[in-house]
């Protein structure tokens, strides 16, 4: 099967800064890729090159874009001064569908993301849920065989969030190849396969699970441990300080890293050590996470350490 | 099953340009500063900017002791400017000093014996040149206020001539200077002004509707969707240069017809070549704002930049100041603007009917102006984008 997007060895800077090097990426038919990291790490920049805003400094992308994807940014792809009729009956004209085409598929898409009743409603007064559900309407009304994505969700509350990636995984089944950039893990681990994104390089690009498998050590928990309270079952207690769990989970034997998470320490250990808590603590295996896969690929270890 | 690839390039440009027009009639604002600054503009440049004063705070003495003096110094007294002014010592210095304090604007002084012979005495005139228009409409006066006084005295004179033994025709006293003030003969600035502003209004309104048109979708992020659409660069460049094109030319039209019926205007030349030539500063400033549309990062920017290009423009073009009254380094820049070479374009043929073969030098001026300014900004606009 032929890609629906390809990346050839792609590198762009901008002036003397690189932003994103030696990029290889597939996207297929059907498939929806998730592309993660923080800010700076070059999500917007494969974005755009994806979606044919910004040409390569180096490489190649396949096949031209132009006019074939649907692109939708969190930065605002709507123009807030048209209606939400205006809006999607634009982007359908400009990719040369008749009235009557458009009428019909326009009607069909707002219904589809509820928002049919608020067709003469001008856009920029809708909710940031309701506005990415009509760009999206709006990047898919042509019907592109490609759907790019950066940072969809930015903007949005989390219930709509959910709903909006509910649509997303619709795209994927009709066949579409999706692109979805996202600095969030949770969002990353909904998509087919998760690309792990670090100061402009691509780390590696697998399922969501494998990517977790890759991690040789084991996750734990480190929190103080609950005492019991007089006469009313557990209550944490005075107990010791954040700095102290801090150093107790440091000086654990065998620890790769550690990184503090509400009262307790998430830790790294290595497979073969030791899982007794100090005394005091409570020292629970936790599954590994994707975050947890990341801060190992990216190497970002031995800063969440310090951090 | 992608839909409708190969549709054709009309309905796109369509889309795009009715969706600007959507926007601007939307924008409110926007909408009432293009139809209300430039009758704001015509209405200053047409009377405020007017150099012609309405009354003239004057003195008349008559000292001639005569029938034509006091003939002159009536014609003075009731011309329909003249506001009179009455001294209580009625002589040369009091007149300067009245004109000191500001009391008076012009002293006419008519001496004993005044047109009474070969040598009698002339006529003495003061004017106030600190007020420098009221001055030049004095100026105007004098002949405009003598010129009855003149004919009826010749009349009077003939007539006399007839009745007696005329041996010798009587010489009739020349009271009068003879001027002839060819194509403005009422000296109305308007008549000056208002070809000017046309440019003015056309330049304003396609650089600023051109630059903030593309800098808004840059800001609020739309350009990148709509580079994503099928629609070409070049397409792009003209869905967006139709709509300031549209605006600027509907301005120009209400410019021009308001202001030809408001100063009662005629124009003198060819219509149809007029207009062509103001398309020419129209396509140079549709350059120039796609230009700075490249260069600004935001709407505040842009608006600087769009200020930046006009004003320098407006001052030393020629169209308020004349160009030889600038020192010579601002008259070299001044020839830089393409502004500079309309003004005379629109004055020569407003006022003069001057045909292309006049105008010939500033009119491939700015054909090489809007071709090169075009030109420009299409290459830089596309690299911008990519």
């Amino acid at each position: 099967m032929d890609a629906a997007i390809r990346f050839i060895d792609v590198s762009r800077s901008y002036g003397a800064v690189q932003a994103v090097a030696g990029i290889n990426l597939d996207v297929n038919p059907g498939e929806m890729v998730g592309l993660v990291g923080p800010d700076g790490s070059g999500k917007t920049t494969v974005a755009r090159l994806a979606a044919g805003v910004l040409a390569p400094s180096a490489g190649r992308v396949e096949p031209e874009s132009r006019g074939r994807v649907g692109y939708l940014t969190g930065r605002g792809s709507l123009f807030v001064d048209l209606t939400v009729w205006e809006n999607i009956s634009f982007f359908g004209r400009v990719h040369g569908m008749s009235r009557a085409q458009l009428a019909e598929e326009g009607r069909r898409l707002l219904e589809w993301i509820g928002l049919w009743a608020f067709r003469d409603r001008l856009s920029g007064q809708l909710s940031g849920g309701m506005r990415q559900k009509l760009a999206l309407a709006c990047a898919i009304v042509h019907r592109p065989p490609v759907l790019i994505l950066d940072e969809p969700t930015t903007a949005v509350d989390p219930v709509a969030r959910a709903d909006f990636w509910e649509l997303l995984h619709g795209q994927a089944k009709e066949g579409r190849a999706v692109l979805v950039t996202t600095p969030y893990m949770d969002e990353a681990e909904r998509c087919d396969r998760v690309g792990l994104l670090h100061q402009g390089r691509l780390l590696a690009l697998d399922r969501a699970p494998s990517l977790i498998e890759r991690l040789p050590w084991r996750m734990a928990l480190l929190a103080p441990a609950a005492v019991p309270g007089p006469g009313h079952g557990a209550s944490p207690g005075p107990g010791p300080s954040r700095m102290a769990v801090i150093r107790a989970a440091e000086e654990l034997p065998g620890r790769r890293w550690i990184q503090p998470k509400g009262m307790g320490v998430r830790v790294a250990l290595e497979p073969g050590a030791s899982v007794t808590p100090p005394a005091g603590y409570a020292l629970t295996p936790v599954p590994a996470s994707l975050e947890d896969a990341y801060v190992w690929l990216s190497g970002a270890a031995e800063e969440v350490r310090t951090g | 099953m992608m839909w409708g690839r190969n549709e054709p390039v009309l309905n796109r440009l369509l889309a795009l340009a009715s969706k600007e027009f959507i926007q601007i009639r939307r924008d409110k604002r926007t909408l009432a500063m293009m139809i209300a600054l430039p009758l704001l503009w015509l209405v200053l440049f047409g009377y405020a900017f007017s150099f012609d004063v309405k009354e003239v705070k004057i003195v008349v003495i008559d000292n001639s002791g005569n029938r034509i003096g006091a003939l002159v110094a009536q014609a003075f007294r009731n011309y329909d400017r003249s506001r009179v002014v009455t001294l209580a010592d009625p002589s040369e210095a009091s007149i300067k000093d009245a004109m000191y304090r500001g009391d008076v604007q012009m002293g006419v002084i008519i001496p004993r014996g005044y047109a009474e012979g070969e040598s009698s005495p002339p006529m003495k005139v003061i004017l106030d040149g600190s007020d420098l228009f009221a001055a030049q409409t004095g100026m105007r006066m004098l002949q405009k206020a003598l010129e009855p006084v003149q004919d009826e005295v010749r009349a009077e004179v003939q007539a006399r001539a007839k009745a007696g033994p005329a041996l010798t025709p009587p010489a009739v006293p020349q009271l009068v200077p003879q001027v002839e003030t060819l194509y403005n003969p009422d000296l109305k600035s308007a008549n000056v002004m208002i070809p000017g502003l046309l440019g003015l209004v056309v330049m304003f309104m396609a650089i600023l509707m051109t630059v903030l048109g593309i800098v808004r979708e840059r800001e609020y992020g739309t350009l990148e969707q709509l580079v994503v659409t099928p629609i070409t660069p070049f397409e792009l460049i003209l869905g967006k240069l139709i709509p300031p094109f549209i605006i600027a030319a509907v301005d120009f039209t209400l410019v021009y017809f308001l202001g030809v019926e408001l100063f009662k205007l005629t124009f003198a030349g060819n219509f149809p070549l007029f207009v062509g030539l103001s398309m020419l500063l129209l396509f140079t400033t549709l350059g120039l704002g796609l230009l700075l549309s490249t260069v600004a990062q935001n709407q505040q920017q842009a608006m600087q930049l769009a200020m930046f290009t006009i004003f320098p423009q407006i001052l030393v073009s020629g169209l308020i100041f004349p160009l030889t009254s600038l020192p010579r380094w601002v008259q070299y820049l001044a020839y830089l603007l393409p502004f500079t070479h309309y003004v005379p374009i629109a004055r020569g043929m407003f006022i003069k009917g001057q045909g292309l073969d006049q105008l010939l030098v500033p009119s491939l001026v700015l054909v090489g102006y809007a071709v090169a300014a075009l030109g420009l900004a299409s290459v830089r606009f596309r690299k911008r984008l990519a």
